[in-house]
């Protein structure tokens, strides 16, 4: 779409905290892409700043945390270069939206859809009269596939239910006609069939519109029944990404491997699930190079004297890491 | 047959409207004539939209609520809620893991006095002797015995739940309710707490309700499946049964909706579930599931079906069978 063939992409980018017992590295981000109409799925455990990479996006870090390095561009320019004025009016909201696992905290309490989206079409497009705004509130919401719609707009977000907020959000992005969608879990607090909805309009909104999604989540199977292509992140870095069938069926570092082996599944009724050993670094204190050294049961010296970078092994398929380059399926698990 | 807990037509109805007289004139059918029993070593998985009632379930056998008709027999035994001293007996035997570890553990609290808690109310150990206690519970489920000093912010998510677990075998119980343990918590923990929740049921002969809303937790975990909608059993029996062969529209479009991969890594085709649950206070005539129903007929949409005994291990409340 346009001149841009890429709707973001982050380069280099890496994030740290300033904390009263010493500098955190957040994020070491290498490179990361998101194309036009595309849905990109980031999977990881809580605490591997999946989140402070949607915060980072959207310039919303909190005060002791800062940008070290890198580049997010977007439509070719350094957002990160950007001050805080042109992020809120033409960034924030607009091209770049964000849905929260809480749909309630996004929404005013005391203002009615009608009231709350309305204001969004008025910024957007200020020649419109009264009128002309509502039936377009009213299109919007037919396009997220809530049901009677005109009787929607006329309610506070406490009427509605989780699944109808979470879809009167999209609204809210898309007319405000963002072209980048970021959702951190959005789903998770959601039923599971009202969770289907969710990612199908999503989907569909994708087709249509060439809207780009952000789809971070740490449910595997929800990721990948959504995303083409997925990143795997662990402490701040992607160590793994690929797509999709690279991933659940190729996996090739071990984290990967341990994260696919340790999900319960049928196949594996009776038996005891592997488990990766030691806990997750502390963001204070990262294993040196390799982020994964210390949890990993094939480390060697080279790991711990040298950084793995992201390295191809085949055309859509990375890997960070120096062994298990050679493809070996049966190896599953730590 | 021994059954460790037998749930005979289970009714709960919260009244809603009340007048002036305290009289209700509606009510909410949130469990509505549920029977299941409950065999030595059991684990039952529940499964269901929310709304549709496995949370109240779980607090009526739990005796949060007493039931507005039905009896609950524990060990064969009609059980009495009204008399105190029975309701601690039995109270004893049933105990609660809930979903989210970060709220069902006082954060003011060290690990140690969490787990001495139910211990102190039941009066079932002795202060002397109740550090070696903890530490025999937290050694169970997999945390150091030196750590019950520690408050709930110095573990982690896992961790607490494993507390919250220890917690739980305090007092010896024979059936655990599980709700939702594991959907609060990350998929490497995840691993961990379902093999020390199957081996632990192999070291104390315990019987799991878990009430899931993860297919694959559930079909890992248990070897019965009860899925509910609207207050009632639509589907149970032995889960490899269900599996391969569910009958109930409402079970085969719910497993539709739920994403999962299998061990090869295939991922399962998913179809939305279109409509939403109907509410529970005016019940639609006939089946609680016709307006939803791609397979409704006539006798739908006027009489309600019962649950009916289709095989040894399988019964299903349709009018198709």
């Amino acid at each position: 779409m346009g001149v841009y063939d890429r709707a973001l992409e982050i380069i280099d980018l890496e994030v740290k905290a300033k904390t009263v017992s010493g500098t955190a590295e957040l994020l070491n981000i290498k490179e990361l892409i998101l194309d036009w109409g595309e849905i990109v799925g980031i999977v990881g455990e809580s605490g591997s700043g999946k989140s402070i990479l949607a915060l980072t996006i959207m310039g919303l870090l909190p005060k002791n945390v800062f940008v070290t390095k890198g580049k997010i561009l977007y439509k070719g320019e350094d957002l990160l270069k950007k001050d805080e004025k042109f992020m809120r009016e033409k960034i924030r909201g607009n091209e770049i939206t964000m849905i929260f696992q809480d749909p309630m905290a996004s929404l005013n309490p005391v203002f009615t859809v009608k009231n709350q989206l309305s204001s969004v079409i008025k910024v957007k497009n200020p020649k419109l009269n009264k009128n002309e705004i509502y039936k377009k509130a009213i299109e919007m919401l037919d396009l997220v596939k809530l049901s009677d719609p005109e009787m929607t707009m006329n309610k506070y977000p406490h009427e509605l239910s989780g699944g109808m907020r979470q879809r009167v959000l999209i609204a809210m992005a898309l007319s405000a006609q963002a072209k980048i969608l970021i959702s951190d879990e959005a789903t998770r607090a959601l039923d599971v069939t009202i969770q289907l909805g969710i990612i199908k309009l999503i989907q569909e909104l994708g087709e249509k519109f060439n809207l780009s999604t952000l789809f971070i989540s740490s449910n595997m199977a929800l990721i990948a029944s959504v995303c083409k292509k997925i990143s795997v992140l662990y402490s701040g870095e992607v160590i793994e990404k690929g797509n999709t069938n690279d991933i659940l069926k190729e996996a090739r570092h071990v984290y990967t491997k341990s994260f696919l082996a340790s999900l319960p599944t049928a196949g594996k009724k009776g038996t005891v699930l592997p488990i990766l050993e030691g806990n997750y670094p502390s963001i204070l204190d990262k294993p040196k190079n390799c982020i994964f050294s210390d949890r990993c049961p094939i480390v060697t010296d080279e790991c711990r004297d040298k950084k793995p970078t992201l390295s191809a092994i085949s055309d859509s398929h990375s890997v960070s890491c120096f062994k298990n380059l050679d493809s070996d399926k049966t190896d599953k698990g730590a | 047959m021994n059954y460790l807990l037998n749930a005979k037509n289970l009714k709960k109805y919260f009244p809603v409207n009340k007048d002036l007289f305290n009289k209700a004139s509606k009510y909410v059918h949130a469990v509505d004539d549920v029977s299941f029993s409950v065999e030595s070593k059991d684990i039952i998985g529940i499964v269901g939209e929310s709304g549709c009632g496995k949370s109240t379930l779980a607090q009526l056998i739990m005796g949060i609520y007493s039931p507005t008709s039905g009896t609950i027999e524990f060990e064969g035994k009609s059980i009495n809620l009204q008399n105190k001293k029975n309701k601690l007996a039995y109270k004893r035997n049933i105990q609660m893991v809930f979903q989210d570890p970060y709220w069902s553990l006082n954060p003011r609290k060290m690990a140690r006095d969490i787990i001495a808690e139910p211990m102190r109310v039941h009066k079932t150990v002795n202060e002397y002797d109740m550090d070696n206690e903890i530490q025999r519970l937290l050694n169970m489920v997999g945390i150091s015995g030196d750590r019950m000093y520690e408050y709930p912010h110095e573990f982690s998510g896992g961790e607490r739940q494993r507390i919250a677990i220890a917690r739980s075998l305090s007092l010896s119980p024979k059936l655990l309710i599980l709700d939702e343990p594991t959907s609060s918590i990350d998929t490497l923990s995840q691993a961990g707490i379902l093999n020390l929740l199957i081996r632990i049921r192999d070291e104390l002969n315990l019987s799991y309700l878990l009430i899931s809303h993860d297919l694959s937790v559930i079909h890992f975990m248990s070897n019965k499946i009860i899925v509910m909608y609207l207050g009632k059993i639509v589907e149970m029996g032995d889960v490899n049964e269900i599996f391969n062969n569910m009958l109930h529209p409402y079970t085969k479009a719910l497993m539709l909706a739920i994403p999962s991969i299998d061990s090869a890594g295939n991922i399962k085709k998913v179809e939305a579930l279109e409509g939403n649950v109907p509410s529970a206070i005016n019940l639609p005539k006939g089946c609680r599931f016709n307006a939803r129903c791609k397979y409704c007929i006539d006798i739908c949409l006027q009489e309600e079906p019962t649950l009916k005994k289709i095989d040894k291990n399988h019964s299903v409340a349709c009018h198709l069978y």
